[in-house]
């Protein structure tokens, strides 16, 4: 978290009632509406919302960049007190990458791929300030490459933009954004593409360049531990509109708005004792724009609607006495009594596991890479191996839930990809239910045997097939499976199953486009339910959905799991999530299994410095946590050519010596079940402290501060 | 790259090989009927059979394929049976003749294309794009044999500024190019410019098109440094395929004005029977083409530095 | 779940709904509807050649009856005369004109685009040129469709070295200029309408295969194909169930371009004297016919041009306006 009483300068930027439409061939669509912000010099300010809420549009409309569509209209956006709005496109041009700088959520596709990023650098100074020669741009944008930290920036300059990894990619998009000093700076979501230990290097950069520069920073994200440990101020946005406003600290321990609450309630934290806080999911979904309730937008989805005085006219803004500069827009902002408010959690009531059900040993993945270049021809090594996962072992028991988790490229996806029967193993045992299916694929695996393992996929947007109707795609798997064959007898089973999922029954007669992204991924757990499966390999089911959304999507498959003693393998690269739901967790960094435990053993110490550092990456929404800070250096190695030794030895910070370079680590049984494959002495590791603490903060609770100087202006 | 492009010279020397045996196996099959194309259908079953025997074709297919395959290497066609000469005295001039006119048309076709094609796709659905498509689908609707006689009713009935025929009987005119020229134009250049135009359109909406603008970097900067490069990859590739379509075109063109060039002998070739001339305009046809494909990723490669720095 | 009753309206669509709901979305592009019209106009005159013939509206269009009638000139015969295709002595079919500088002759119809060299109408020429081209292309069109989308299929979900064969052999097909694989093929089968489709098939299935590779490609990596393949669905109907009707909108698109360019060939096969037999009216045929008079009579050439033009035309539009309202939401 930012310092709490640091002094900021004038106001730089002001947006004053500004309201923004998308014009469709529906008609006009607001996509912002009654928007108001003011960012001091040196000050950063997060928008935070799910999807579609506005907070992209907001940063668009300052750079004055909406496309042909879109327009503002009504509001100002005053930028050092002039109207953006009246400006040319000639003064404009000079303000942007200028005074007002972007980065951007993609990084890749937000750099020319056929440009050398030199040049992309330099062309910043060349085109807004006069009399700058090549040279002195060129030393400038190696000067910038270098302050954000990029190893080697004379290398990063004659590179093209696919040569280097996405981490670097959005150093250097931050670079290009720095390089002219700007006193505004927008960040539309700069971590969401990347990894959470590269996120973490990321974050930190962003809030020491803030410092230094005394940049005034808009800070986009969805993701609430984020807006904590970059900014100031934040506007939580819903559904076009500013919901609630004001200080970090103050919108995150003193929250008025049942939707802030609502969303706090639907984040996992990985501090925090999963029974006494549970995920409490948000019913209902997001109102399309053009579907939007009359009078205030969360309505339909709050617990505290009050007919007649909600549903009437737009809520406007209310500040709070006791904390100036707290604003909250709901009419019962001072009525609701939170101390008796007990909604009702997704359920963590543990369950005995029963007897094994999953046995793998020592399952080895290798895939055949042939090399058709000269070089390797003349070398002779024309075959080279991707070892997606090298000897994978664990077990997993009826109606337990199995986390395994990892960053891209550990090989998670692979390993499902082989218990599936779409890869046969290279080598070891997957025993699942008695039986060894390593190297039996799909089309050798009975109907029954099939059915018995199925998969909840990623993407809700390409699970289901948009050509089939909901019904027919779940009719389709009953038959199969051989559940059922009597006509009658699978539409009842279709019923059943959406039910299962909380579904109307008049769904089956949808097409997929005509569910939303969280309809969409009850069907996929109702497919995989539908042939009464004894195991479910969930690959990532609710990273693709908004916050709100996901917590329901998860409390659903957690209940269905239990209700038929499931064994479940949750693939996630979420570790807060998985502290929620996980009886055992299994980590894994390229391709191998760097420490398993039960979740309690794994989230506390010994860990695995991997662990560790995954651990402390992940930004938490809560400001009575403290964790540790680890960024970890260097870039993740190919799993082509994988480092020898330990496979995390080239970005370990606990590394010991050149053992680590030479030798597997061995595995160390920390406790009965809880494996670490570390060289590192299980003394040392035990000795570690952890990272997440909670501190005790009832005595510090500061009381509303006096006026600050800004909130003056 | 070094390795792309040697890769794609073998891919391209395979697809040679197998158009050779195809068109090998498609006219050289029927060695009896071979015989009665060059001897005439009046001529006596003995002399076609001594014919055959002494030309090797009672060899078995492999051996003659392979004979056949190393005189076309050597420029070795055979004997034209109509023009009685080998076949590669006709064909070296008619090919030079419709170089001559091909180039031409490339010439103009790929500037024309490649501005109209940028001009549209800059912005995407304004009067100017839908000016530039419709014009471009009105052109690529009429096949050059239609538009061949509506310009020589304006230019030669109406207008009377150039002559009807190319035959050029006379020696060369540059008058007599100007026609043919144009119809290869009209029907060619619309393709090209529309795969342009989608092209840069797509690069228009593409985020570092949104981050050169945000840069603050002049209109024209962000058009010529950033959008251009990338949006010619595509039709680069396109231009140098259209190459095939440029010569199923000439064969059109030139029998419409009696051009002395290489299409107009492979048609009277095939309405003769001619089997030898078929063949090595075919061959020649594809070697053509299949080169230009070659060209093609070279220049693609250059442009594309995912292909250049692998 | 607030939008429940919102979305039931929707909800409930047969398959000929949802189509035509398709087609009225054309309506939404100018250039889509006048590319329908275009079409529309000629398949109404291929369709109702015979009943206009039948009416009288048209005359048989192998019948000769005035040589170099310019066009809108008025068909008169004198007493006495009997044409071909008329269906009866002038006197009987003919209406007998009782004024005017023709007095005492018969007005027998309207030559509305005029008669070529040997006498016949042009106009109904056309129309029966139109039938002609609107049966081979389509039938053609099709085949080529049934030949490369199983291909295609193939190549883009299998890979390795199915892949590897089927576009070896597109490849090769594909070397060749197109017109010149026609003049070869023609030259070695011999022209007839048989011929033709099969030429024409060959040399457009493998554009067809490489457009179904390319959507195949993509598609098999959706989550829905994986799920299939999970659950150990059969590959003919990973590929016609789950893959094939998600590729339906390009392969439309590309249909109509295809087709425009189908006809394009039949035509051109038929100007280089390769096509369709005489002496049924063939518009490619028509506009080669008579060019050496080009000059003296242009109308008799330039009337086909223009016909086929606007067909060709009529589909490039049709298809620029589909794909533009696919792209749309």
């Amino acid at each position: 978290m930012r310092s709490k009483n640091r002094e900021f300068g004038e106001v730089i930027l002001e947006c004053k009632k500004l309201c923004i439409s998308y014009f469709t061939r529906a008609g006009e669509i607001p996509a912002v509406i009654d928007f108001d912000m003011k960012l001091h010099q040196g000050e950063s300010v997060g928008l935070v919302g799910e999807s579609g809420c506005g907070k992209s549009t907001v940063a668009l409309a300052i750079m004055q960049y909406l496309g042909n569509n879109g327009g503002i209209v009504g509001g100002e956006i005053v930028y050092r007190g002039r109207n953006m709005s009246e400006m040319s496109e000639e003064e404009l041009r000079q303000l942007r990458g200028n005074e007002i700088a972007m980065i951007y959520q993609e990084p890749m596709a937000s750099l020319n791929p056929s440009m050398k990023l030199g040049r992309q650098l330099m062309e910043v100074p060349l085109f807004h300030e006069v009399g700058v020669t090549e040279a002195e741009a060129a030393e400038r944008a190696e000067h910038v490459l270098a302050s954000v930290k990029l190893p080697d920036p004379r290398r990063v300059m004659s590179s093209y933009p696919h040569q280097i990894s996405g981490g670097q990619q959005q150093r250097v998009v931050i670079a290009m954004a720095l390089l002219s000093n700007p006193s505004l700076l927008l960040l539309d979501e700069p971590t969401t593409a990347l990894d959470v230990t590269v996120e973490a290097g990321i974050v930190d950069l962003i809030a020491e360049l803030g410092e230094t520069f005394n940049t005034g920073m808009v800070f986009i994200s969805h993701n609430l531990g984020l807006i904590l440990e970059t900014c100031d101020r934040v506007n939580v946005m819903y559904s076009g509109e500013v919901v609630e406003e004001g200080r970090v600290d103050e919108v995150f321990d003193h929250m008025r708005h049942p939707y802030t609450r609502g969303l706090f309630g639907c984040i996992p934290l990985p501090g925090a004792d999963k029974t006494a806080r549970p995920l409490v999911p948000i019913r209902g979904q997001l109102p399309l724009p053009h579907q939007r309730p009359r009078g205030c937008y969360f309505g339909p989805r709050c617990d505290f609607f009050q007919g007649g005085r909600c549903d009437q006219a737009q809520i406007p803004m209310h500040d709070l006495p006791e904390q100036p500069g707290h604003s909250v827009r709901c009419v019962r902002w001072n009525e609701i009594d939170w101390s008796t408010y007990n909604p009702e959690g997704v359920s963590t009531e543990v369950i005995e596991p029963g007897p094994e059900v999953l046995h793998i040993r020592d399952m080895r993945k290798y895939y055949e890479q042939h090399d058709n270049s000269i070089a390797a021809l003349i070398q002779g090594k024309r075959t080279r191996y991707v070892k997606a996962n090298e000897r994978i072992s664990f077990d997993a028991r009826e109606s337990q839930t199995v986390a395994i988790v990892g960053e891209s490229g550990c090989g998670k996806s692979t390993l499902a990809k082989v218990m599936m029967g779409l890869e046969t193993a290279t080598e070891g045992e997957i025993v699942f239910r008695g039986n060894d299916v390593a190297e039996k694929a799909v089309e050798t695996r009975s109907p029954e045997e099939i059915g018995s393992m199925q998969m909840v996929f990623q993407n809700p947007f390409d699970t289901l097939n948009p050509s089939h109707t909901v019904g027919s795609q779940l009719a389709r798997v009953i038959r199969k499976f051989g559940v059922e064959s009597d006509p009658d007898k699978v539409h009842n089973r279709v019923m059943e199953l959406l039910d299962l999922v909380k579904l109307p029954r008049d769904f089956a007669r949808r097409r997929p486009r005509q569910l939303s992204g969280g309809q969409k991924q009850r069907v996929g757990i109702a497919r995989a339910f539908a042939g009464n499966p004894s195991l479910v390999v969930a690959d990532e089911p609710v990273s693709a959905l908004d916050v709100s959304v996901a917590a329901a999507v998860t409390g659903l498959l957690m209940d269905i799991q239990r209700q038929y003693r499931t064994t479940l393998l949750f693939i996630s690269h979420d570790l807060s999530l998985v502290r929620y739901l996980a009886d055992r967790v299994v980590v894994m960094y390229l391709g191998n299994i760097v420490e398993q435990g039960t979740t309690d053993e794994v989230f506390a110490p010994p860990y695995h410095p991997y662990t560790e550092a995954l651990l402390s990456a992940v930004p938490i929404a809560d400001t009575s946590i403290e964790k540790k800070r680890i960024i970890l250096e260097g870039v993740l190695p190919s799993v082509v050519n994988p480092p020898k030794g330990c496979p995390f030895n080239t970005r370990c910070p606990r590394k010991i010596g050149d053992i680590c370079e030479t030798e597997k680590p061995p595995e160390i049984e920390a406790s009965s079940g809880h494996m670490i494959a570390c060289h590192i002495p299980l003394e040392e590791l035990e000795a570690v402290a952890p990272v997440i603490v909670q501190v005790d903060k009832s005595d510090e609770t500061p009381p509303p501060e006096p006026a600050r100087e800004n909130a003056a202006e | 790259m070094l390795v792309f492009l040697a890769r794609r010279t073998v891919q391209m020397l395979l697809v040679m090989i197998g158009v050779s045996i195809l068109l090998f196996l498609l006219l050289e099959i029927d060695i009896d009927n071979l015989a009665i194309k060059v001897l005439g259908p009046y001529s006596l079953p003995e002399a076609r059979e001594l014919w055959l025997t002494e030309n090797g074709y009672r060899d078995s297919i492999v051996v003659r394929y392979f004979r056949w395959v190393g005189g076309v290497m050597v420029g070795d066609f055979g004997q034209s049976v109509i023009y009685r000469v080998p076949v590669s005295d006709v064909l070296w001039p008619r090919l030079a003749n419709t170089a001559l006119l091909g180039g031409l048309v490339l010439a103009l076709v790929i500037p024309l294309a490649l501005f109209f094609g940028v001009l549209a796709g800059m912005r995407e659905g304004a009067l100017r794009d839908r000016v530039i498509s419709v014009s471009c689908i009105l052109t690529t609707s009429v096949p050059e044999y239609a538009s061949a006689p509506l310009l020589t009713v304006i230019f030669v009935f109406w207008l009377d500024l150039l002559p009807g025929t190319s035959n050029m009987v006379g020696g060369f005119q540059w008058q007599a190019m100007v026609l043919p020229v144009m119809v290869l134009v009209l029907y060619d250049f619309g393709y090209v410019a529309r795969m342009t135009r989608a092209s840069m359109a797509e690069v228009m909406t593409t985020h570092y098109i949104r981050t050169a603008v945000l840069k603050g970097l002049p209109y024209r900067v962000v058009i010529l440094k950033h959008a251009l490069r990338n949006a010619l990859i595509a039709p680069f590739t396109v231009i140098m395929l259209q190459l095939n379509w440029l010569l199923s075109g000439v064969i059109i063109t030139e029998f419409f004005f009696s051009y002395k060039g290489f299409g107009a002998l492979l048609l009277e070739a095939s309405l003769n029977g001619d089997i030898f001339v078929i063949e090595a305009c075919a061959i020649i046809s594809v070697v053509v083409a299949v080169g230009s494909q070659l060209l093609s990723d070279l220049g693609y490669a250059a442009l594309n530095p995912r292909i250049r720095i692998h | 779940m607030t939008d429940i009753a919102l979305q039931k309206t929707e909800a409930r669509e047969s398959g000929i709904v949802r189509f035509f709901k398709g087609v009225a979305l054309l309506r939404e592009s100018r250039v889509g509807i006048a590319g329908a019209i275009l079409v529309l106009f000629w398949v109404l005159m291929a369709v109702l050649a015979d009943v206009f013939l039948a009416l009288g509206l048209l005359f048989p269009p192998n019948s000769i009856f005035v040589p170099l009638m310019e066009p809108l000139s008025e068909f008169i015969a004198e007493p006495g005369q009997s044409f071909d295709g008329l269906g009866g002595p002038v006197e009987e079919v003919c209406s007998l004109i009782t004024s005017g500088a023709n007095e005492g002759k018969y007005y027998c119809g309207t030559f509305w685009l005029g008669t070529d060299m040997l006498g016949r109408d042009l106009w109904s020429r056309l129309v029966f040129g139109a039938q002609r081209v609107l049966f081979y292309a389509p039938i053609a069109t099709i085949a080529a469709y049934a030949v490369g989308i199983p291909m295609g299929l193939a190549a883009g979900y299998k890979r390795g070295k199915t892949d590897d064969i089927l576009s070896y052999i597109g490849n090769v097909i594909l070397a060749f200029p197109p017109m010149v694989l026609f003049v070869v093929i023609i030259s070695v089968l011999g022209s007839s309408g048989v011929n033709v489709i099969l030429a024409v098939t060959l040399a457009s299935a493998p554009g067809v295969m490489r457009i179904v590779r390319g959507i195949t490609m993509d598609l098999r990596n959706r989550e829905y194909v994986f799920a299939a393949e999970t659950r150990g669905e059969p590959l003919w109907r990973i590929l016609l169930i789950e893959i094939l009707p998600n590729a339906r909108g390009p392969i439309i698109v590309d249909a109509m371009l295809r087709m425009g360019y189908v006809i394009i060939t039949i035509g051109a096969l038929g100007f280089l004297g390769l096509g369709l037999p005489p002496p049924d009216p063939d518009w490619g045929g028509m506009i080669t016919e008579f060019r050496a008079m080009i000059i003296a009579f242009p109308y008799m050439t330039v009337v086909p041009c223009i016909a086929l033009s606007s067909l060709v035309l009529g589909f490039n539009l049709l298809a620029d306006g589909l794909r533009e309202v696919s792209l749309r939401d």
